[in-house]
């Protein structure tokens, strides 16, 4: 995030707060796993336990701590949902970019593919694609980036069909500069600062992607947890032990709100701030 | 434009050639003998691509029946609870978007802001879980789960799926209805000596509505898929919960079928919201040059 971005956001206390929280949540998940037990350590005598004598949020059925699957839940999915945001990240600005510079049937071709991808049941593909090749997190890493490369693009293309035009990118063609070093060295550190406020939204649509498919058994597999996976193991006890899947589904709900309320107030200011002619977000020219 | 594609879309091009590759490698090799499929994958993909065409994906290995059919069948449960939850959805969500946007800043519209987001920022599936524990096991007000055409099964999946309809088109509505407001036609409906209430109802609403209804079709279509979770949590016999159970059991003949008409009801909500948005809207006409 930029600087600009950044001293507005101290300035305004509501986000403040909410800033603090994600930043505890992810802090949690970074510095948790050293602190809980092993979230694997089953222990019959224990199961079942309600919140209060069987720790913080009790015990699954298997005598497992909610509070420390929890903890590597949490984790698994901040980092799943983190990496896929940096790789759509990149492959949509990159091909965004591409197509808004180069125009033509590279447009054409690369726009096209975004229609195609839009208009596709992503989530039943992503689970055909996880059950045919067995998937690890890192095929589930590459699905989900392939569902969320193509918001950047549209975006990514329309401002860089906005920057051709303008001085800088002109005057760098005019001394000779190729077409890669214009797009790597000009367009990319211009229009990153754009992509704050999607990039926070996409975060808080693939926690909640990731979570549906592993519910379903297509995401993350076990030994691993997920908020997910979670919620799936809590269902056939929901009757008897309502923790197990409450305390997952808040933990997920209040951190995909924080990241929805940071990109939308995000969102609000960019363009609050391009409309008044001022750069929030200053790129580097 | 975008409707040529999306027409190219219905007739199925990027799913033929994404479904052999997404669902038959390693299946395909387990079962190859099993069915008869050890011949060479162009021809597999010929018969793919000829049958889709003509609706026939082979026999399903879990029902024992043809695949296509049994997808078929499934397709009308699933439009009886995304259907209803869409028109539900959109209708409370106009309402409440309209009411919020008239008195942009008032206490009223933060409270509709801040449930907006928390029910965007809330998983369908959790929420459906909850909900059964309070309503079903707590009150037995209405069925944990199973089909049935009456209240008690299909009040909860309904008022689930309707969450995010609402909450996106109240957010939708409610800035359209602030834009709107300001635009010039509102003053001189005003200095006309017009009341609050007609100008809404006769000028701001109409121009308002316009996103809100291309958008109910995008919603309906995302819904489609994103009932999946929902149809699995209550055993709704949907298209969802069929391409789920087709997928554990490594079915691929209805994962085919399943995934082949998802993919098609999703594109024909797609282009009905483009045809929407450009019959309601002469704009976007002008614009797209037909």
């Amino acid at each position: 995030m930029s600087t600009g971005l950044l001293s507005a956001l101290k300035k305004d206390r509501w986000m403040t707060c909410v800033a603090i929280v994600v930043l505890a949540i992810l802090g949690w998940s970074i510095v948790g796993p050293f602190i809980v037990p092993d979230p694997n350590v089953v222990d019959l005598s224990r199961r079942l336990q309600p919140p209060g004598e069987g720790g913080l949020f009790g015990t699954d059925a298997l005598g497992r701590s909610v509070a420390a699957q929890l903890t590597y839940g949490l984790r698994t999915s901040l980092v799943v949902a983190g990496i896929t945001v940096v790789a759509g990240l990149a492959l949509g600005v990159l091909a965004g970019l591409t197509a808004g510079y180069r125009m033509g049937w590279t447009d054409w071709a690369i726009m096209r593919m975004v229609d195609i991808q839009m208009s596709l049941p992503i989530l039943l593909i992503a689970a055909a694609i996880m059950i045919s090749t067995d998937g690890g997190i890192w095929v589930l890493v590459v699905i989900l980036t392939l569902t969320s490369w193509m918001v950047y693009a549209r975006v990514a293309r329309t401002l860089a069909m906005r920057a051709r035009s303008t001085d800088f990118v002109v005057a760098t063609e005019s001394l000779g500069a190729s077409p890669r070093r214009v797009l790597f060295r000009h367009l990319v550190p211009n229009v990153l600062p754009s992509m704050t406020a999607l990039a926070s939204l996409e975060f808080a649509r693939i926690l909640l992607a990731e979570a549906g498919l592993s519910f379903l058994g297509f995401g993350v597999q076990p030994p691993s947890v997920s908020v997910g996976t979670m919620i799936a193991g809590g269902r056939e006890y929901l009757v008897s032990a309502w923790w197990i899947t409450t305390f997952p589904g808040l933990a997920l709900a209040l951190v995909v709100l924080s990241f929805n309320l940071l990109g939308s107030w995000a969102e609000r200011m960019t363009s609050a701030a391009s409309e008044a002619g001022v750069s929030l977000t200053q790129g580097k020219v | 434009m975008s409707i040529v594609f999306l027409l190219m879309q219905v007739l199925g091009d990027p799913v033929r050639r994404m479904l052999p590759i997404g669902t038959s490698e390693e299946r395909v090799a387990e079962l190859r003998t099993a069915l008869g499929l050890d011949v060479p994958l162009w021809q597999q993909f010929w018969d793919f691509a000829t049958g889709a065409f003509t609706g026939d994906f082979g026999q399903s290995l879990w029902l024992g029946t043809p695949a296509f059919p049994a997808a078929v069948s499934a397709i009308p449960h699933t439009l009886a609870i995304v259907v209803p939850a869409c028109l539900i959805g959109v209708a409370a969500g106009g309402v409440v978007g309209l009411a919020a946007g008239r008195r942009q800043g008032s206490r009223f519209d933060r409270i509709v802001m801040g449930c907006n987001y928390v029910l965007i920022s809330i998983a369908e599936f959790w929420l459906a879980l909850v909900l059964v524990y309070l309503f079903a096991v707590q009150f037995g007000l209405v069925a944990t789960s199973g089909y049935g055409l009456d209240f008690r099964h299909l009040a909860l999946p309904i008022l689930v799926l309707a969450t995010h309809p609402f909450a996106h088109t109240a957010q939708v509505m409610r800035a359209s209805v602030i834009q709107e407001s300001a635009a010039a036609y509102v003053t001189t409906a005003r200095a006309r000596g017009l009341s609050e209430s007609a100008i809404a109802r006769r000028h701001v609403l109409p121009n308002a509505a316009l996103p809100v209804a291309a958008l109910a079709f995008y919603d309906l279509s995302r819904l489609f898929i994103a009932g999946t979770v929902v149809e699995v949590v209550f055993a709704w016999p949907g298209l969802g919960r069929l391409a789920v159970g087709a997928l554990e059991r490594g079915d691929i003949r209805l994962v085919e079928a399943t995934v082949f008409l998802a993919a098609v009801i999703v594109c024909i909500f797609n282009l009905l919201g483009d045809l929407v948005a450009h019959r309601l809207d002469p704009r976007i006409r002008a614009t797209s040059g037909r």
